[in-house]
């Protein structure tokens, strides 16, 4: 009986092929399209793979249709005792969230941790929170670094960009802002409208 | 395997995997010294009316005075800021690694590149003041020849513009991190734009030479390098002009260090008997370069072997005498890895001429040429002389001209 081999390799590798790009583009699309929660993104920040990391935040927040989903998901998160996992819900919070997020934040300006109530501070000075301000302003003559910045920035830098801002005085050293803190914070009031603090 | 995969779906899909974005041009300008005009679109719902123009002058800034305070090559550096009050709205899929990036891309920036082709682009983030957002660049191997992308807050300082677009061109960071976020220069690397959080916006923006220097120069210069094809190392002849690049390369023109002069791009042709044709400038001696047997003119050395029905290109440049009277080309040969046999053809020496330009050229009919190469050598006391060539294939892709100085 004549062989039919090279006909049977040929037709072998067909089919391995025709099952490859099967196999690829089934694990492309899950790949590609599985749809990722707001717990899922948070719970899986990693300090050490950064990149994926943050992409994995903004996907909500280059996503504005998505930021109230986002920001109400991750304040389940604020009370977490693992510091990457409520880095990335209140980093998430701040970038997706508005003034009604503020109560969620106001507990963390008391945090332990200076880099994350600093960068709460950041956040609710634009949000009418008063007590962001000290905060700030005890972050002015610090010589840490804010976490994850790209590239590295200093995190005074919040402060030195928030404070003139919202409150339209220009003082430079921590002692001036403190000064002025010390006359005003009793007096003090938030306009939403104009998004300043005043007397 | 899935990269083969991938390849084999885009094939059957009808797309060219790798697809090349060009974002901006390199172009030489003098005497080791090129001129980069970077593109890029802002994007997203944080741009403001006055981003583009701030941006702009920042980077020119920035980058421009960085390149030019290079000892060699000198880089101009040209940024184009465009913007756009669409594409609010990313929906990012996958997971971000080095393996999916070109996929992430490809998929993010599809609408965009519609809208706004040859450009890289940066998603601006509304911000506030104060409110802390982390901003990121796609790629520390370059955009040159794709579309790089980037995100930025609203509020961006100079300084990390000026860091992230570098990213875009091809800058490394140099700094390390921690788990916890904590970062570290890497040890003398103080001071300088790729990994210092301790600059000064204004002292960057008013002498950014004292914060960018070589090694990040050379960084881009290596990327771009990659990214064209292109040699950028000092001490090549002058060349002016601006060079078209494609993603399939073919000729290669070195001078006799192997510096890149010229790269000449085609796509095979697939087997269709499809004309290739590569022109020179004018001179009468394109009979030579037709040639199917040996030529030798009062040098006496120059020969060429082809053989007309197997092989599929010519190339060459010529060099003239100051008086414009005598040729002494060096050129060019070429070498078919024909699967039948190896052609070669080499000119090495002059003659004598009556214009200031020569002519290069042949015909031939043949499909699936693999690989030419020219060899060019610049006598110093020639002039160089136009050059230009046109390479048709089938699909018509790869054009190239320039001048080189007098
Ligand atoms: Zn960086």
């Amino acid at each position: 009986m004549p062989t039919k081999t090279p006909q049977r390799i040929a037709a072998f590798f067909v089919v391995i092929l025709i099952f490859g790009i099967g196999v690829y583009i089934l694990s492309d699309y899950f790949r590609f399209n599985r749809e990722v929660t707001v717990s899922d993104v948070i719970e899986g920040f990693d300090g050490s793979d950064l990149n994926n990391s943050f992409y994995q935040l903004d996907k909500y927040i280059l996503s504005p249709s998505k930021h109230a989903e986002a920001a109400q998901n991750a304040t389940a998160y604020l009370g977490s005792s693992d510091p990457e996992i409520l880095f990335a819900a209140v980093y998430l919070i701040v970038n997706t969230g508005d003034a009604l997020y503020a109560p969620y934040l106001v507990p963390l300006l008391s945090h332990d941790d200076v880099l994350l109530r600093t960068v709460v501070a950041g956040r609710l000075i634009g949000w009418g929170e008063m007590a962001s301000i000290p905060v700030l302003i005890e972050s002015l003559d610090s010589d840490l670094m804010l976490p994850y910045a790209d590239p590295p920035r200093r995190l005074s830098e919040l402060a030195q960009e928030a404070l003139p801002y919202y409150t339209k005085q220009d003082y430079i050293s921590r002692n001036e802002w403190q000064q002025w803190w010390s006359q005003v914070k009793e007096q003090l009031i938030w306009n939403a409208s104009t998004q300043q603090y005043g007397l | 395997m899935r990269y083969i995969l991938y390849i084999v779906l885009m094939v059957i899909l009808g797309v060219l995997p790798g697809q090349v974005w060009a974002f901006g041009t390199l172009s030489n300008v003098g005497s080791d010294h090129y001129k980069v005009d970077f593109n890029l679109t802002l994007i997203g719902p944080g741009v403001g009316p006055g981003h583009a123009e701030v941006w702009k002058r920042w980077l020119d800034s920035v980058w421009d005075t960085a390149g030019m305070a290079n000892e060699c090559p000198k880089i101009n550096f040209e940024f184009h800021v465009d913007s756009s009050d669409a594409f609010d709205e990313f929906d990012l899929p996958g997971d971000y690694t080095d393996d999916t990036r070109t996929r992430i891309h490809s998929d993010a920036l599809s609408g965009l590149q519609e809208s706004f082709p040859d450009s890289s682009y940066v998603y601006v983030v509304d911000s506030d003041p104060g409110q802390y957002y982390r901003g990121w660049a796609n790629s520390a191997e370059g955009s040159f020849g794709q579309s790089g992308w980037s995100t930025m807050d609203a509020g961006s300082s100079a300084r990390t513009i000026s860091h992230e677009v570098g990213h875009l061109m091809g800058m490394d960071d140099h700094y390390s991190e921690n788990a916890e976020g904590l970062t570290t220069v890497d040890e003398g690397w103080e001071g300088n734009l790729a990994a210092d959080g301790r600059i000064n916006d204004s002292d960057l923006v008013n002498d950014s030479s004292k914060f960018i220097d070589a090694r990040v120069l050379s960084e881009i210069i290596e990327a771009i390098e990659h990214q064209t094809g292109e040699d950028l190392a000092c001490g090549k002849p002058d060349i002016e002009g601006e060079m078209v690049w494609h993603h399939d390369t073919g000729i290669v023109a070195t001078d006799v260090d192997g510096d890149l002069l010229v790269e000449l791009d085609y796509i095979e042709s697939e087997g269709d008997g499809s004309d290739f044709l590569v022109t020179g400038s004018v001179n009468p001696i394109d009979s030579t370069l037709t040639c199917t047997s040996s030529i030798c003119n009062s040098c006496g050395c120059t020969t060429c072997t082809i053989d007309k029905a197997t092989t599929g290109y010519v190339s060459g440049i010529a060099n003239w005498s100051e008086d414009g009277n005598t040729l002494i080309t060096t050129l060019n040969w070429l070498e078919s890895q024909w699967p039948q046999e190896t052609v070669s053809m080499f000119f090495s020496c002059g003659g004598s001429a009556t214009q200031d330009t020569a002519l290069l050229s042949s015909t031939f009919i043949q499909s699936g040429i693999i690989g030419t190469s020219w060899e060019v050598e610049f006598p110093d006391d020639v002039a160089q002389k136009e050059f230009s060539s046109k390479n048709y294939a089938g699909t018509g892709i790869g054009v190239m001209n320039f001048h080189t100085n007098e």
